[in-house]
């Protein structure tokens, strides 16, 4: 399908569809009128600064969408190049791209992106009419060299950041399946992400705590986004369009969180026919209808549900009568100009209920609901917002447990985000937005005195940003300031809050840079669990106490990447993290009067290299972190649990046939910490000693532990491998894979029970099979 | 190097890289401690130390250790203000012998009144090794009762009961209990009775209308340099529910009251902390679920700590009105 091109000039509609970054700040208890108006009147003068700007243009503007032309998904990240200039430009997440200042003219534009065949278009620029340029790119097969090694687009976006990684769907599906598709999963392959367990998908960026990566979909902040323990994610892969992971460093607009950002932006529903799309897997099965609805509207809806709970039985060597589901729908409209409005929501379940009285019970929900537009409010100004409201609850009911008490916890916020992209004539941009949110957090629990306990916060988070990118010969820039306005006014913070972020890149020669970043970031929620749990399946959020200050961390990273051969990538970083503030156990606390927190610090620092090599016959990619983390607090230093000294993944593709790809996925990670038993006394507990004789009391048994955390559990490595065959069988096309989980069979210590000795290990070996059927 | 060559080269090294285990020590090198218990009191003339070691199971289990490990033969002794006290071996009788049936070993001293305001070391040499501690013993405090005409007509008031304590500057933590003696008639002769009496009444959750009794306190100042004084209230509706409960529960009795009593418990900081860490914090408000541990005990584990008592008497009316 040829590529439209029309003319326009002057004002052009709101358009839609929005994510953007922000970060969240907070005026608990209270609505502060003056820092409510406050961003919204920043960002009015900064719309009316940049308005004026392209008033200065000598040339016009080609502006248009990228799209799939089988689906009408937009493309992101699409290289947009005019051959007889300089000029050009990428599109961005929305699909739109804006080439600036261009002279009146004939120019040859070429359009590519990856998975996409190259298209060109011959245009005709006059002077004073702006074009409007729509280009449609059809599929090809992919090779996965194409994706590792030759990812231009990508790089594009990638460019100046250090520490950004963009999964697409392809990206998602090459790591091998431990049962079903997760975008966690995959992610766990990126340089600087750990995980402490083959059976939880939380993840730990860089030294970062669990609950300090912001997840994001379609602009909803997500709390706990995991099923089954966080065996996987509550999101179904095959609705995520792409998912940027910012591993450190992230630019303004993205706050609230210390260590990472996981950006992901859902699927519109096919333009232009129905499909479906079906999944039966080992624990679950799935269904995905999408198509056009009325006028240019069209709709996505996707279902999961669990299906054969025995497979956790396998995965955790245990009984476990486990149920989830999740869904998701997402109604797109496109509007004139560029313009696009969503609507969304989403809600996932999971239910442990055992059936033994002595076993607790647990239930989480999480649902959210969105409104995003996307557009060009002026000739240059491109705007994405989103409206959200989002909930997380959990529930744990002891029955007759012992070891458990009743307890629940909700996180309910209600926002709205907006982020403004203003073009230049040059290819510099300006960013700049703000966000509001009103989060409530709750949190009920029995505590060990034996009381209820709630506590509960409601409260403001506001934020704004500004953010510019610019090119100054070899060097390029991506710097601003994300201002946590709440902390502001609520906590006294006074400057404090602003915090500077600044990447830099420098091309070397022809295919290699140098990158620097420094950010400031702060974090004014944390879950609370006991630090030293293996695995936390109630995580309970609670907003940082009056009396002590924010989470906080500084990052700087230093990078070289570029191209060794035509065949072989290569990216190094090198990262520190000094953690100003982090919440941890006030380890002198004796009584009420003592805070159960305090704040301690904590740095990690480490080195990052992955490198990617790509043939026709085998990929590889290759992701290796050294790295160290120490927490201090009331002056003990030691490593947290999640502190790897080693990690390496190893992903390689077997292009065997065109339709039959062998993938491998290797995993080896150095031990995590661990604090020995060193031996046993009898404890007296002194109960009766003001009312009673307490000299005949028996003690009770007592571990004593060596210093915390200063052993280590044995290394951890584990191969997966899959096969998956792809076929046509007209109409449906699908894929049938053969997954094996743990090849060697290999027992990685998953914990260590101190009070029986038996060593729990991870997932063992274990064959699965899926089947993919679309029509 | 062909891709054939690197696949089977990879299996290869990926094989033996398989087989490779670190190996795996739960338990860290075991170092066998003494573990001293003692708390000085001045509620009686004798003073217990009982002194063990640590265990090492060769499992993981420690109750698969049936038999205690007390230390015999160990040197304890006492010392305050020059003068030391050698304590003997004896004999404890055991509470509960679920777990071990021989009675408790342990060291004493008798007779030995402890002073308040008394700094003393503790000295254990033994074969197993030698451990110390040292606490200082509260200074003498104080009770005054403000408005004992409220525990003698508790009908004609409407003022909860105060209590002014002067605590001293050695005490950490502080507990102020009363007790109310009374007597009953049974068969002729007067028995005399003692019961504790309640601080207050829950007004809420699920032991809503309970009796709530007095619990150990965070002396209010951190200061070790002067006496201070707290005020403490006894609610007057938990007293007077207590009253009317008990001559309820006596009334097939002819029964009449003699007095309150109030004890004055001040501990010193060991066993202040060891106190609340042991019974997890003693904090209603705390969400933290660890259980961290506290010892005073220099080279080994457990608690030497203090603590002194100071009792106020208010003789009350053998009738006092509840209707």
């Amino acid at each position: 399908m040829a590529p439209r091109a029309s003319t326009s000039s002057g004002f052009l509609p709101p358009s839609v569809n929005g994510i953007s970054p922000g970060i969240y700040l907070l005026f608990p208890h209270r609505t502060d009128e003056r820092s409510t108006c406050l961003p919204s009147r920043v960002f009015a003068f900064l719309l009316l600064i940049v308005a004026s700007v392209p008033l200065l243009a000598q040339g016009v503007d080609i502006r248009g969408v990228v799209s799939d032309s089988t689906t009408g998904e937009k493309i992101p990240f699409a290289n947009i190049v005019l051959k007889n200039s300089n000029k050009g430009a990428a599109s961005n997440i929305q699909g739109f791209y804006l080439v600036s200042n261009v002279r009146p003219g004939a120019y040859i534009v070429t359009v590519s992106s990856i998975g996409y065949q190259t298209k060109s278009r011959t245009i005709n620029v006059l002077p004073g009419q702006s074009v409007v340029l729509n280009l449609e790119l059809a599929p090809k097969a992919v090779e996965f060299s194409e994706i590792v090694v030759t990812d231009q687009a990508k790089r594009e976006l990638t460019e100046i950041n250090t520490s950004i990684h963009v999964l697409d769907q392809r990206d998602v599906k090459l790591v091998p399946t431990t049962v079903q598709e997760d975008i966690f999963r995959s992610i766990k392959i990126l340089p600087g992400i750990v995980s402490t367990s083959d059976v939880n998908s939380q993840f730990y960026v860089r030294g970062g705590g669990g609950d300090q990566n912001l997840i994001l979909l379609d602009g909803m902040k997500i709390y706990n986004p995991y099923h089954a323990f966080g065996i996987f994610s509550i999101f179904d892969s095959d609705i995520i369009k792409t998912t940027e992971v910012y591993t450190g460093a992230f630019p303004p607009g993205f706050g609230g969180r210390l260590s990472s950002v996981v950006n992901m932006t859902t699927r519109d529903g096919r333009a232009n026919v129905v499909s479906g799309k079906a999944n039966i897997n080992f624990i679950s099965s799935k269904l995905q209808i999408e198509g056009p609805l009325i006028g240019d509207a069209t709709i996505v809806v996707s279902g999961r549900k669990s299906l054969f709970s025995n497979t956790f039985k396998d995965f955790l060597q245990k009984d476990v009568p486990l149920s989830f589901f999740d869904a998701f729908a997402k109604v797109t409209v496109e509007g004139s100009a560029h313009g696009k409005y969503g609507f969304q929501t989403f809600f996932s379940g999971d239910d442990l209920k055992s059936s033994n009285p002595e076993e607790p019970d647990y239930f989480w929900r999480n649902d959210a609901v969105g409104f995003t537009a996307s557009g060009l409010i002026q000739d240059r100004v491109y705007i994405n917002a989103v409206g959200f409201e989002n909930t997380f609850r959990a529930r744990r009911d002891p029955k007759a447990s012992k070891s458990g008490s009743p307890a629940s916890t909700s996180v309910r916020e209600v926002g709205v985000r907006a982020n403004a992209t203003m073009y230049t004539d040059s290819r510099d941009l300006y960013f700049f937005g703000f966000e509001f949110s009103f989060p409530t957090l709750e949190y009920n629990l029995i505590n060990t005195y034996g009381t209820p306990r709630r506590l509960y916060s409601a409260f403001v988070e506001t934020s704004t940003w500004f953010r510019y990118q610019a090119s100054m010969g070899q060097l390029q820039m991506d710097g601003g300031f994300h201002v946590d306005v709440s902390s502001m006014f609520d906590r006294g913070a006074g400057i404090s809050v602003i915090q500077p972020r600044l990447n830099v890149s420098y091309s070397l020669f022809e295919e290699w840079k140098a990158k620097a970043s420094y950010g400031r970031f702060n974090q004014n929620i944390i879950t609370v669990n006991n630090e030293d749990d293996v695995i936390s399946i109630f995580d309970a959020w609670i907003r940082v106490p009056d009396e002590l200050q924010p989470e906080q961390a500084d990052h700087y990273v230093v990078g070289l990447e570029g191209n060794i051969l035509p065949t072989l990538s290569m990216n190094v970083q090198s990262y520190f993290k000094s953690y100003g503030s982090l919440i941890s156990y006030n380890r002198d606390k004796i009584d009420a009067r003592d805070p159960d927190y305090v704040n301690g610090k904590g740095e990690s620092y480490g080195f990052e290299a992955l490198v990617r090599f790509g043939i026709p016959l085998l990929d590889v990619y290759a992701a290796y972190t050294l790295g160290w983390t120490t927490i201090t607090s009331d002056g003990l230093t030691y490593p947290p649990r999640y502190d790897r000294r080693h990690n390496v993944n190893l992903l390689a593709v077997l292009h065997l046939l065109t339709d039959l790809d062998v993938t491998m996925r290797w995993e080896v990670g150095s031990g995590f910490p661990f604090t020995q038993t060193v031996g046993y006394y009898d404890r007296l507990g002194y109960g009766d000693i003001f009312r009673g004789w307490p000299f005949g009391e028996t003690g009770k048994p007592y571990s004593i532990l060596g210093p915390k955390n200063d052993s280590r559990l044995p290394s951890y490595h584990r191969l997966d491998a899959s096969v998956t065959y792809t076929f046509t069988l007209n109409p449906i096309k699908g894929n049938v894979g053969v997954h094996i989980i743990n090849v060697y069979d290999h027992r990685n210590i998953f914990y260590f029970d101190r009070q029986t000795g038996r060593q729990i290990t991870m997932l063992p070996f274990f064959p699965s099979a899926t089947l993919n059927l679309e029509y | 190097m062909n891709i054939r060559a690197l696949i089977r080269n990879g299996a290869v090294g990926l094989l033996i890289l398989g087989g490779c285990d670190t190996p795996f020590e739960p338990k860290g090198s075991y170092r066998e401690k003494l573990v001293v218990y003692a708390v000085l009191t001045t509620r009686a003339d004798t003073q217990y130390v009982r002194v063990y070691t640590t265990y090492n199971p060769t499992g993981f289990d420690p109750l698969e250790v049936g038999a205690e490990t007390p230390v015999r033969n160990a040197q304890v002794s006492l010392t305050t203000e020059s003068i030391t006290h050698r304590l003997r071996d004896t004999t404890i009788f055991r509470i509960d012998k679920s777990r071990y049936s021989t009675e408790l070993a342990a060291y004493v001293a008798y007779p030995l009144a402890i002073n308040q305001g008394s700094r003393y070391s503790l000295a254990v040499v033994s074969p197993l090794g030698n451990v110390s501690a040292a606490t200082s013993v509260p200074g003498k405090g104080s009770v005054l009762l403000a408005n004992a005409y409220v525990m003698k007509e508790p009908e004609k008031f409407n003022e909860d009961i105060y209590i002014y304590l002067t605590l001293s500057p050695l005490s950490r933590g502080f507990m102020i209990r009363w007790y109310i003696d009374f007597e009953i008639r049974s068969g002729g002769a007067w028995s005399p009775q003692r019961l504790e009496g309640p601080a207050s009444i829950e007004t809420s959750g699920p032991n809503k209308d309970q009796f709530i009794y007095p619990a150990l306190t965070r002396r209010s100042s951190e200061t070790t340099a002067r006496q201070t004084m707290e005020t403490f209230g006894f609610a007057r509706p938990a007293y007077r529910l207590f009253l009317k409960g008990l001559k309820s529960k006596y009334a097939a009795f002819e029964f009449r009251f003699k007095r309150a009593v109030f004890i004055l418990t001040q501990v010193d900081v060991n066993l202040y902390n060891y106190y609340n860490i042991v019974s997890g914090f003693q904090d209603k408000f705390s969400i933290r679920t660890d259980l961290p541990d506290y010892s005073n005990i220099q080279g080994g584990l457990g608690l030497f700590g203090a603590m002194g008592e100071d009792t106020l008497l208010v003789d009350l009316p053998e009738e006092i009105e509840i209707p």
